[in-house]
């Protein structure tokens, strides 16, 4: 089944902001925001869940962390003995940088790779993108953009052009 | 409707009156403990005066960074960080102590004959740096760069109170901009002649570092401690958002990260080459009664301050940060007691009851200096061109 997108355009964020509280309130659940710069209270405007990026982030660079300490205690003391000048075999100072190193390395690739999943990577393109007025949203549009079942479609126009947007559009997935 | 009308800084006088009052007793008793036991007493008040004297520098270099940097955020804050900065000239008195007292801390001074042979010719080659006259003539200039590039920027910036004239900002810049390397050369002297030079031979070149880094982030604490603590006053506290409070939380969690890297640097290079010049100074630190405070420094100046400012949400709470913060204060008092006492008194675990005397005498002075500066001058600096900018500031 084909999805299908409702655009609104709005001239002024705090009209956006306004708009998808309304919305949200009307029950419609699927929002998002396409602006030309970030707009704070849109974050709250679209009841956006907390990240899974921090927890995610955290739990790589402690698991990277504690790889690199275990490797390191388990090839120099236990597998491998090796006297270095009279060092301790299992020596906690000089495996530090290693575990630490490690762990924001890991932290970091964490960041990147689950970015990539979080933002959908293989797609690097969106149908709302065909509709040629939606480029205003680079420029000076505030849009909002509601995702809903064919049959909802009028509705959500009817309740777009109600709340003031400036032009409203429908994109179907399958059409292009 | 008329807008708010920020008053001037007229209270106060009670908070200055005790203080001061605390200040004059502290150092009172301290002087009562140089009757008991000059060298003892002297070391307390060397970790006194280290402490809020570094906090001031901490706050002199935050705030000509800040203008450096042509920051527009902590516009709010610059009149608390100004006033703080512009205390330096009060610790040139505070210094005097120190100045006749100076055989009684420093080996270089008079060196006995205990300390062996070779630290005898060690200290004996260092004479052209380390002799008295150079030694006053050196704490002069510190005090000559931290007091006129302090109280300038202070004068200035009341200046553009009363007249607005934008010139005064950039002033302020290129003083900032431009005594920054001098600020930064006299504070490293400073902790190696004052600090570092309480041990006979040894020596390390990230010393000055790891001594900066402890003190901005207790001049970071200090903001944020008066800042959460006048929130519900009709001054500079109420004027700060979550927005200031998250980037003061990320500044903080950023030096003490800074602080960790230094020490640990120090700590991991001298410990794997154990020359014995050198892992001398950590012997008397890691061994029982020393050692546990390594280990309380290691924990509460690092992985649990940490730990706590992870989160984002705790950095823009005002109470929560300023718990945080004022725990950033204790641990740095922990640090610079781990610093100073271990060289003074390497035998057992010493630290004077003066040090509880002289850290109130002379923080009791300092805030009542500090409150006495404020006195009538606006709590930000209401004329900035940045001002509305400042108070805009959103968390991210």
């Amino acid at each position: 089944m084909n999805r299908h997108w409702v655009l609104g355009e709005f001239t002024s964020s705090d009209a956006l902001v306004a708009a998808l509280k309304a919305l949200r309130a009307k029950g419609f659940m699927q929002l998002d925001a396409h602006t030309p710069f970030p707009v704070e209270e849109t974050f709250e405007a679209l009841g956006l869940k907390r990240s899974w990026l921090p927890p995610l982030t955290l739990a790589a660079g402690l698991g990277g962390a504690a790889f690199a300490y275990v490797a390191q205690w388990f090839t120099n003391a236990v597998d491998y003995p090796l006297d270095v000048g009279g060092r301790p075999l299992h020596s906690v100072p000089t495996n530090l940088p290693i575990t630490f190193e490690l762990g924001v390395l890991s932290a970091a690739l964490m960041v990147f790779g689950a970015l990539m999943v979080l933002f959908g990577f293989p797609h690097v393109t969106h149908p709302v993108f065909d509709v040629e007025s939606f480029r205003s949203a680079s420029v000076d549009g505030f849009w909002a953009s509601v995702a809903v079942d064919a049959e909802d479609a009028p509705a959500v126009e009817a309740a777009l052009r109600e709340l003031g947007a400036r032009q409203v559009s429908v994109v179907d997935e399958g059409a292009r | 409707m008329t807008p708010p009308v920020l008053p001037r800084f007229e209270g106060g006088r009670r908070a200055r009156i005790i203080s001061a009052a605390l200040g004059v007793v502290g150092l009172a008793a301290t002087a009562l403990g140089a009757f008991v036991d000059v060298r003892q007493a002297l070391a307390g008040y060397l970790f006194g005066f280290t402490y809020w004297l570094g906090l001031c520098l901490g706050v002199l270099l935050l705030l000509a960074s800040f203008h450096a940097s042509k920051a527009r955020w902590p516009v709010v804050l610059r009149r608390a960080l100004e006033v703080t900065a512009a205390i330096a000239p009060l610790f040139l008195l505070l210094f005097v102590p120190l100045a006749l007292g100076m055989r009684h801390l420093y080996p270089w001074v008079a060196p006995s004959a205990d300390l062996g042979e070779h630290a005898l010719q060690v200290l004996d080659h260092r004479r052209l740096y380390n002799n008295v006259p150079f030694f006053l003539v050196r704490a002069a200039l510190y005090f000559l760069t931290w007091g006129l590039v302090g109280a300038l920027l202070y004068r200035w910036s009341v200046r553009q109170d009363a007249t607005g004239d934008l010139r005064w900002t950039l002033w302020q810049r290129r003083l900032s901009g431009g005594s920054l390397p001098a600020l930064g050369l006299t504070f490293s002297f400073m902790t190696l002649d004052w600090m570092m030079s309480l041990e006979a031979t040894w020596q390390s070149t990230v010393y000055a570092v790891h001594v900066f880094s402890g003190a901005f982030v207790g001049g970071l604490a200090l903001v944020i401690v008066a800042g959460a603590a006048t929130r519900d006053t009709p001054h500079f506290g109420s004027l700060l958002s979550p927005g200031h409070y998250h980037r003061l939380g990320t500044l903080l969690f950023a030096f003490i990260c800074f602080w960790a890297y230094i020490a640990y640097s120090q700590f991991m290079l001298m410990w794997v080459a154990a020359l014995p010049e050198e892992v001398s100074w950590y012997r008397v630190r890691l061994e029982d009664g020393w050692g546990a405070v390594s280990l309380v420094l290691m924990l509460g100046h690092f992985v649990i301050p940490f730990a706590l400012l992870l989160s984002r949400e705790l950095k823009a709470r005002p109470r929560a940060l300023g718990a945080v913060a004022l725990w950033m204060l204790a641990m740095h008092a922990v640090d610079v007691a781990w610093l100073l006492f271990p060289s003074l008194f390497p035998e057992a675990v010493v630290i004077p009851w003066t040090a509880l005397t002289a850290w109130v005498g002379v923080g009791g002075l300092s805030v009542a200096a500090a409150l006495w500066l404020t006195r009538g001058a606006y709590p930000v600096p209401v004329a900035d061109p940045y001002l509305v900018h400042s108070l805009q500031v959103r968390p991210p």
